[in-house]
């Protein structure tokens, strides 16, 4: 997660400490430095975390006061809202200028979600009270390297855009089930319905796959009538075959893919026109492709 | 077929037209009627084309490509190999791509479209047609 590898500024402003220190007054020295710590933590944006996780703090330490290098304690603490404390570490920090550095607080594992504090407290010698900055944060569990809440969110999205996903794949699906609609010729001429049908249905059948540019590569062939709009064949003014066989060139040079055929009825006279159908396809394929 | 503006052509050929479809045969005969004094003779196909050429003189051919039974280009194959039906020039007339430079290729490259002298695509533009026409009969 992006804020996981946000370091948290903690910058405590030590300079007021060690001055102080110099002339001895410690109980101000705590109230200033915590009144600056607690400015420095309220830029902080809220931070979320999960249990083993570590969190990241950043500590400035600059010593205004004292050209010699002081041994500063540097104590951290993560509490709840009633001050238990739930983890606790100390180290002993040299500080002669300025030293920057980040510690990295394991969270522990069997930390219970909700709100909590990180608190780092500075004492150096026989100091009193100790200089204490501190910033909240929330400990939520973790799924799937998802927060709960988060969890909600993401399954919600994935919920919504699922949904239009299965909405718009409705709406293609129709569309190409319509599409794929063979159409009526009973009220086509005896004669001429099962070549009516045979041209439609390769149409119909290319339309589906490669849209109505479809419609317009059979509108182009002389001699083939054509209602554009339903891609219904109104009449056929050549032979058939001819025109079978010019269809289906089109479409292969076109689409670049092998257009297959088959009349909706197999008659005597549909065997013979195809053969020759065939034999078109095969001198247009041998000279023209 | 289109019909363009009157041509000029005059000339008395006698032109064998061979198509298998009868509304383009048709169209060819109204047209050549309406613009030329050519003497037009049809055939419904191939075969019947060549048994017509070998009994008639004629000064063209008209030669659809995709007929049943007898293709064009078996027509132009067989005229091309006979020594009397080899100098009968032949326009092909095709719905396919005849006058492609690819096809074209093929023609300058294939003894069996030696007799092919010009093509034309269908829908045919009467104009170009007649120009071609001019043209083949020119040079003979």
């Amino acid at each position: 997660m992006h804020y996981r590898k946000r370091i948290i500024k903690l910058i405590i402003v030590a300079s007021a400490l060690l001055l102080i220190l110099s002339v001895g007054n410690l109980t101000i020295v705590a109230a200033e430095t915590n009144d600056s710590a607690t400015a420095g933590a309220s830029d902080v944006p809220a931070l979320e975390m999960a249990p083993g996780e570590f969190l990241p703090i950043s500590v400035k330490l600059t010593n205004f006061g004292s050209k010699e290098e002081i041994n500063v304690t540097v104590n951290y603490e993560i509490q709840d809202g009633s001050g238990k404390v739930f983890y606790r570490w100390g180290e002993e920090v040299p500080v002669k200028n300025t030293i920057s550095y980040v510690k990295n607080i394991p969270l522990p594992i069997t930390l219970p979600s909700g709100q909590y504090f990180a608190l780092s407290k500075i004492n150096y010698h026989d100091q009193t009270a100790p200089a204490v900055s501190k910033f909240e944060f929330t400990v939520n569990r973790k799924v799937a390297g998802f927060f709960l809440d988060q969890l909600a969110v993401y399954g919600l999205v994935i919920l919504f855009v699922g949904a239009g996903f299965f909405v718009l794949s409705r709406v293609f699906i129709g569309r190409r089930a319509r599409r794929l609609v063979l159409l009526d010729y009973s009220e086509a001429p005896k004669e001429n319905r099962p070549f009516f049908e045979l041209i439609s249905d390769i149409i119909a059948d290319a339309r589906k796959r490669h849209g109505d540019r479809a419609i317009e590569i059979a509108a182009e062939i002389d001699g083939l009538v054509l209602d554009e709009e339903e891609a219904r064949v109104l009449n056929v003014n050549k032979e058939p075959a001819e025109i079978i066989a010019l269809l289906i060139l089109k479409y292969e040079k076109t689409f670049k893919k092998k257009i297959k055929y088959q009349p909706r009825k197999k008659s005597p006279e549909m065997k013979k026109k195809l053969k020759l159908v065939e034999e078109n396809l095969a001198i247009a394929r041998k000279y023209f492709e | 077929m289109t019909a363009g503006k009157k041509s000029s052509i005059n000339e008395r050929a006698k032109i064998l037209v061979v198509d298998s479809d009868k509304n383009t045969m048709k169209a060819y005969k109204e047209v050549f009627a309406e613009k030329t004094k050519f003497k037009i003779i049809s055939a419904a196909g191939g075969r019947e084309a060549l048994k017509k050429m070998k009994t008639g003189h004629f000064d063209l051919v008209i030669l659809d490509v995709m007929m049943p039974k007898m293709s064009g280009i078996d027509v132009a194959s067989a005229m091309s190999v006979n020594s009397r039906l080899k100098k009968i020039p032949v326009i092909l007339a095709s719905a396919l791509p005849v006058a492609s430079n690819a096809f074209w290729k093929i023609i300058r490259e294939h003894n069996e479209f030696a007799v092919v002298k010009e093509t034309v695509e269908k829908p045919i533009e009467v104009n170009e047609l007649l120009a071609k026409i001019k043209r083949v009969l020119d040079k003979q």
